[in-house]
């Protein structure tokens, strides 16, 4: 117990806590940020509506993680770059037509040149235009910073909304039909399927693949169970991290006090020798 | 105006890019969308027809189709048609592709798009599209069950459409050979068995023909047509349209004539499902019955009088059937042997001319079925039992008296006018009145009226019931509905009126919905607390919001006519809100014109006030019965504290409070005994009574009452050996007694972990504290009793109430308690009970108790208390509570400062910021403060949010707190020594002095050479404008003084006002303060 207190105690350090807390982001910080730490699904719980209806599979996961990854960016950067141009109270319906466009856009090139795609994500595409991630990405982000750094966060968050969606869906697929198909809704000039576990026709008992070809987990109910299980493990995982935070700067304050009383002891033996 | 042209520019602008852009891209991406439409669309059609070669595509516009494309083959020749059409349903539009081949069989069927749930139309699609393929168009089966699903309704009705296309159009054409006018026909919903289908016929001007039933029997499709009269117009087979003649004997009969009697294959499977449609028609419903098959409706002359029983009963020679009519009243209006297997001969002469006697009975009982019908024969006991049964079923589930299973209400009877007709029911109903049951009656016509109300059996006084309920009934007439919770309006709120009106507003709710949720008559006053005092009799606690606001206490005292009831309600504090009349005897001149008025005259007492003996109400016995129930109510005070239940001040004739009563319940040997003990305000018992018991007379005359002096005169605990001997109910009451004094002696202490502080005597001197700690152990609450000595040395500790299980306190918990005895410092954890969740608690309780005896709390201070702390027995540091505002509300800072007043740490005690933020922003930076002994800037901590600011204030505080020296002077109250990076800069006084609205406080800093560098208005209740005028301007004129003599100058501070002459004062003081050099 002691042992890891003083190990903690080293590991921990508070200034540069703090100089990391206070000081600039740096470019691979603001494009990393969202991948984990600011994970628009896990962490933010923002665009839960299409984390929920198109992580079916992880084909149609990918297609809207990459049609948001190009909404995304690229609304980034036309706000960031009109940023200074459009009076504050209408700013909101500006970015909603920049974002609407570039989401008519989107749509249209999808039905012309991934119509698999186009049927299977549906009504979700147009419905991008309202994902709250987008939005708030454009207010809370675009509208303050620069060109490039805009264009960063964009892709960044995009990646790890597209990452998020890729882990829902290919925990989903797996789970109800017990393998991973390509080449089905994206324009890929091949296709199959890999994984391939061996799906119990007769559903035994003692399969240990009778848990497989859940086909709840197909539809809406299975998106809202498995987003439930991945939100708790993350949510777990960054409870432990910080009671580990919390625990180094524990040991680190004890340190600290334990330093603060062996001063004032030193302090006292030498004016007790100083009075003799 | 250039503002909003700009806004105007921009957004034209925007909206122009936008356009050009969503227009490139469009120009760029359309001819390969439609190529891909195009592409989609053929690959449909060989999905239709995979040996197409060619395709014409015909436009359309009729009977929901869009499109018919012809499918050629290789040959060129025509292999089938394609038809498009969209129909709509509930959940959206569903467009889909039918094809039919030149065979007149379905090639496939295809739903090429669709707004529908995905969920559902994939069931469609995926399991039921299919079965169409193949199958002849003129006649097509359609899945029963599926068929009343959104999706593959909408596909049925674009396949019939693509269908009559083809084909022409069958049906209506069948429908043509049984309704010569029909020109068209509606599909309607049937849930019934053996009915496939059942439509609507119309004649071309849209008036209803009839409907038709399609059924399948033995494997037939057959047509079963009823006219709109609700007579049988044709029974036909599907196939050829021919009749089927076993059924000609019944046409354009209806359903209540026609008994079906046919024999062969199909006509018998026909006649199984026609008669399900007859009994739907006629509103039969089936008994599964000894002997009765079904009962519906019986009408005579086209009213329905009653019911029409059936019943299936072993004759002399095989089955009889027999029907039976009973009316409302439950007499029997008609008795018909309707098909017997008997003798004719002697049927006919013996028994049906019998069959009259049966015509107004209302039972069987005095016959029997022997004697009754024609000399004890088969026949005879065939009809004697149907008749029994139907009784029998009428009684139980049909009779007028239909009992109700409801809290309040009990039955309903059928309610007929003089004509005999129905017109509503009579409900009955029990409420609970003051006197216990109160049975009323509701009449309710069949519009949902009341047309009276009546009362019926009731324990109340005649006298209250003529006065104040007979007349009053007639209230209800006419009302349709309960007229809200307040029954205010009928009877003023007495329960015997509220007995009433629950019945009544249960009756109405019930005709109008059925059964409902049970109720709860005494809904208003299940919340009646008991509380057993001389008048007073219950208390209900008024909430708002969850939230206790008030009291309404309940008592009774007598008055000239007998009992009155008061309802006194008062505040938190005691005060009287509200006192009311609840039931009373009294005549309506007398207590509208004495009592209502001035009942209000004890709105906001808190004490009482013998001025109102005389006073109040004229002095009459009805006016003193209300004095008595008040003066109750404002000495009594209820404590739920342990086994003492309510403590009531005693005044003497001069209103003095000389003496207190406590009444404190224990449990003797027979259930509660309640002690009275009665206490002088120096807590010496006066004398002690016995209340409420169940014991036996002989015993407490024997041995109790004589017994109960020995405690007058003590102010001491009375060992139980002194008092009626060991016995259970002598304990019991030596535990009462010993309760009330210890009651005296303890302190409540609130929003602690330590909940009180107990004095314990020990031959009448104070010889130790005993503290109850309340922590959470494993099973709940733990109470632990703490006893210190005067010197806070552990003398005991013991466990008080908790729900620990027996098994781990008697192992792990009683025998370690002691190793806290002698100790006056903290006991670690691992020397107690292991670290088991209660072992923890316990030390956590111990701990509490030890650093209560060591906080000082400090009252109106951002610092609420402080904690001493000690290391190994030695004094080490100070814990400074310090409470501040955050941004979701109050944040506990727990600063710890060592005897330097060096900050060794700071902590984050009680608050309600969210768990993010505090994670990331203040946990982390709580270290800054440190080793600080100054003040800390604002700057330096989790950046300027509220919480971190009010963090910052919090520990600021600490150190106000300690540099706040207090002064004992008129005018200045305390000064606060300033410090500038570490050494004392100068002080701040504060002080206060009367302004022209109030005391006005006056904040002044002065530097170290006694200068003043500052004055400022502190709290005041002078005007703004007169502040801001005359005031805020003149403050820098008294910097820089040093000296009262420099303040003579300046007398014409703010024109000698008053408010001027205030700030003078405080600021005079000052100087004089550092003048005189303390």
């Amino acid at each position: 117990m002691a042992e890891a207190k003083a190990k903690a105690a080293k590991t921990f350090d508070p200034k540069k806590a703090a100089a990391k807390k206070k000081g600039e982001m740096t470019k691979m910080a603001n494009l990393t940020k969202g991948w984990i730490k600011e994970n628009p699904i896990f962490a933010q719980l923002l665009g839960m509506c299409p984390a929920l209806a198109v992580t079916s599979t992880l084909e149609t996961a990918i297609g809207m993680g990459l049609l948001v990854i190009f909404v995304l960016t690229a609304s980034n950067i036309v706000i960031s770059l009109i940023k200074n141009l459009v009076p504050k109270e209408v700013k909101i319906p500006v970015f909603i037509v920049v974002i609407a466009t570039f989401v008519t856009i989107v749509r249209m090139l999808t039905q012309a040149y991934a119509s698999a795609l186009y049927d299977s994500l549906g009504i979700f595409i147009p419905l991008i235009v309202v994902n709250c991630l987008i939005l708030g990405r454009a207010e809370a982000f675009a509208s303050k910073n620069k060109l490039i750094d805009s264009a960063i966060d964009g892709i960044g968050m995009a990646m790890g909304f597209m990452g998020a969606l890729m882990l829902i869906g290919v925990s989903r697929e797996l789970l109800a039909t017990g393998s991973i198909a390509y080449g089905v809704y994206l324009p890929l000039p091949f296709e199959g399927s890999i994984l391939n576990l061996v799906v119990d026709p007769e559903r035994t008992w003692t399969s240990i693949f009778y848990i497989i070809n859940i086909s709840i987990f197909s539809g809406p109910a299975g998106g809202f169970i498995m987003i439930g299980i991945l939100l708790a493990i993350f949510n777990a995982v960054r409870i432990k991290k910080a009671k580990k935070r919390e625990a180094e700067r524990q040991a680190w304050i004890e340190q600290k006090k334990k330093e603060a009383m062996e001063r004032k002891r030193k302090k006292a033996l030498e004016s007790a020798g100083d009075a003799a | 105006m250039l503002d909003k042209l700009k806004i105007a520019a921009v957004l034209l602008v925007i909206g122009a890019i936008s356009g050009i852009s969503i227009w490139g891209v469009n120009e760029l991406t359309e001819p390969v969308i439609e190529r891909n439409q195009a592409a989609a669309e053929a690959e449909m059609y060989r999905e239709l027809f995979p040996d197409l070669s060619e395709v014409e595509i015909e436009e359309y516009d009729h009977n929901l189709l869009s499109q018919m494309i012809i499918v050629y083959g290789d040959n060129g020749s025509e292999i089938g048609r394609i038809f498009r059409g969209t129909t709509t349903n509930n959940f959206g539009e569903v467009t889909a592709l039918i094809g039919i081949a030149s065979d007149s069989t379905i090639a496939r069927v295809i739903i090429s798009d669709h707004t529908n749930t995905p969920n559902y139309a994939n069931i469609i699609i995926n399991d039921y599209l299919h079965r169409f393929d193949g199958q002849d168009i003129t006649n097509i089966s359609y899945d029963a069950n599926t068929g009343a699903s959104a999706t593959y309704g909408a596909v049925r009705r674009l396949i019939e459409a693509a269908v009559i296309e083809v084909a022409g159009d069958v049906r209506l054409e069948a429908y043509e050979t049984m309704f010569t006018d029909a020109a068209s026909y509606e599909s309607d919903t049937v849930t019934l068995d053996g009915v496939d289908e059942l439509y609507n016929v119309y004649d071309s001007s849209d008036n209803a023909l009839g409907v038709v039933y399609e059924i399948t029997a033995a494997n037939e499709g057959v047509y079963i047509a009823f006219d709109t009269d609700g007579a049988l117009v044709a029974v036909k087979t599907q196939d050829n349209l021919e009749d089927v003649t076993a059924f000609d004997a019944y046409l354009g009969l209806t359903a209540e004539e026609i008994s079906l009697d046919v024999s062969g294959d199909l006509e018998e499977s026909i006649a199984e499902t026609l008669q399900t449609i007859l009994d739907s028609m006629s509103g039969v419903t089936a008994i599964d019955g000894e002997y009765l098959v079904s009962y519906k409706p019986y009408s005579v002359d086209g009213e329905i009088v009653g019911y029409l029983f059936e019943g299936r009963a072993e004759g002399f020679s095989g089955e009889n059937i027999i029907t039976v009519a009973i009316d409302f009243a439950g007499e029997i209006i008609d008795v018909v042997l309707v098909n017997y297997s008997d003798t004719p001969d002697y049927v006919e002469s013996s028994v049906l001319p019998n069959l009259e006697d049966l015509v107004g009975l209302t039972s069987l009982d005095g016959l029997s079925a022997d004697d009754t019908f024609s000399g004890a024969s088969s026949t005879g006991g065939s009809i004697f039992d149907v008749v029994t049964e139907a009784f029998t079923y009428f009684g139980d589930n049909l009779s007028d008296s239909t009992p109700i299973d409801d809290d309040v209400l009990t039955k309903r009877e059928t309610l007929y006018n003089e004509s005999d007709e129905a017109i509503g029911y009579t409900y009955y109903g029990v409420g609970t009145g003051l006197n216990g049951d109160v049975e009323v009656m509701v009449a309710i016509d069949n519009d949902g009226a009341i047309i009276s109300v009546e009362l019926g059996e009731h324990g109340e006084t005649e006298d209250y019931v003529n006065n104040y309920i007979l007349d009053n009934l007639s209230h209800f007439e006419g009302l349709t509905e309960a007229e809200g919770e307040s029954s205010d309006t009928f009877a003023g709120a007495t329960n015997t009126g509220n007995a009433i009106y629950t019945v009544v507003e249960s009756a109405l709710s019930y005709h109008a919905d059925g059964p409902s949720e049970p109720t709860d008559p005494d809904e208003d006053e299940v919340d009646l607390i008991d509380i057993n005092g001389t008048t007073l009799f219950g208390v209900v606690e008024n909430m708002e919001d969850d939230v206790l606001v008030s009291k309404t206490y309940y008592g009774v005292s007598e008055g000239r006519n007998g009992d009155v009831e008061v309802l006194v309600t008062v505040d938190l504090e005691g005060t009287i809100i509200n006192v009311e009349l609840g039931e009373h005897g009294e005549t309506d001149y007398y207590v509208d014109e004495y009592i209502l008025e001035n009942l209000d005259t004890f709105n906001n007492l808190s004490e009482y006030d013998t001025v109102l003996d005389d006073t109040f109400a004229g002095a009459t016995v009805t006016g003193n019965a209300i004095l008595t129930v008040v003066k109750e109510v404002l000495a009594t005070t209820y404590v739920d504290e342990g086994v003492i239940d309510r403590y009531v001040h005693i005044y003497d004739e001069s209103n003095n409070h000389i003496e207190t009563q406590y009444a404190a319940i224990t449990e003797g040997r027979n259930g509660d005994v309640e002690v009275l003990v009665t206490l002088d305000l120096d807590n010496t018992i006066v004398s002690v009574e016995l209340g409420d018991h169940s014991e036996t007379g002989y015993y407490v005359d024997e041995y109790i009452l004589d017994n109960l002096s020995v405690f007058t005169g003590e102010n001491e605990t009375i060992s139980v050996d002194t008092f009626a001997g060991a016995t259970v109910t002598g304990e019991a009451i030596v535990e009462a007694v010993q309760a009330v004094i210890d009651y005296t002696r303890t302190i409540f202490v609130e929003g602690q972990t330590v909940t009180k502080v107990v004095e314990v005597y020990e031959s009448g001197t104070l010889s130790a504290h005993r503290y109850h700690s309340v922590v959470e152990g494993r099973n709940g609450d733990v109470e632990v009793l703490v006893t210190l000595d005067l010197d806070n040395t552990i003398v005991s500790v013991e466990l008080g109430d908790h729900s620990e299980t027996g098994y781990y306190v008697d192992e792990y918990i009683l025998d370690n308690l002691s190793v806290f005895t002698g100790e006056s410092e903290t006991i670690s954890v691992d020397t107690f009970a292991g670290a088991t969740v209660t072992g923890e608690a316990i030390v956590e309780a111990v701990q509490a108790v030890i650093d209560y005896t060591r906080t000082t709390f400090v009252e109106g201070q951002t610092v609420t208390k402080v904690v001493e702390v000690y290391e190994s027995g030695t004094l080490s540091a100070h814990r400074y509570h310090s409470v501040v505002e955050g941004r979701n509300g109050d944040v506990e800072v727990l600063v710890t400062l060592d005897l330097d007043n060096t900050i060794v740490s700071v902590e984050l005690g009680n608050h309600s910021e969210t768990g993010y933020y505090v994670d990331e922003y203040i946990l982390d930076n709580l270290s800054v403060f440190t080793g600080e002994s100054e003040t800390i800037s604002v700057d330096t901590f989790a950046g300027a949010t509220v919480t971190g600011e009010a963090i910052v204030e919090a520990v600021q505080a600490v150190f106000d707190y300690l540099n706040t020296v207090v002064l004992e002077d008129t005018v200045l109250t305390h000064y606060i020594m300033d410090y500038t990076g570490g050494n004392l800069s100068g002080y701040t006084y504060y002080g206060e002095a009367s302004g022209r609205n109030g005391n006005v406080e006056v904040i002044v800093s002065i530097d170290l050479t006694s200068t003043i560098v500052s004055v400022e208005l502190g709290e005041h209740d002078e005007t703004d404008y007169y502040v801001n005028e005359y005031i805020q301007g003149s403050l820098s004129d008294l910097v820089g003084l040093t000296s009262t003599d420099s303040l003579e100058a300046n007398d014409a501070f703010t024109g000698a006002t008053v408010t001027g002459e205030a700030i003078v004062t405080v600021v005079e003081a000052v100087l004089v303060h550092e003048r005189d050099g303390e």
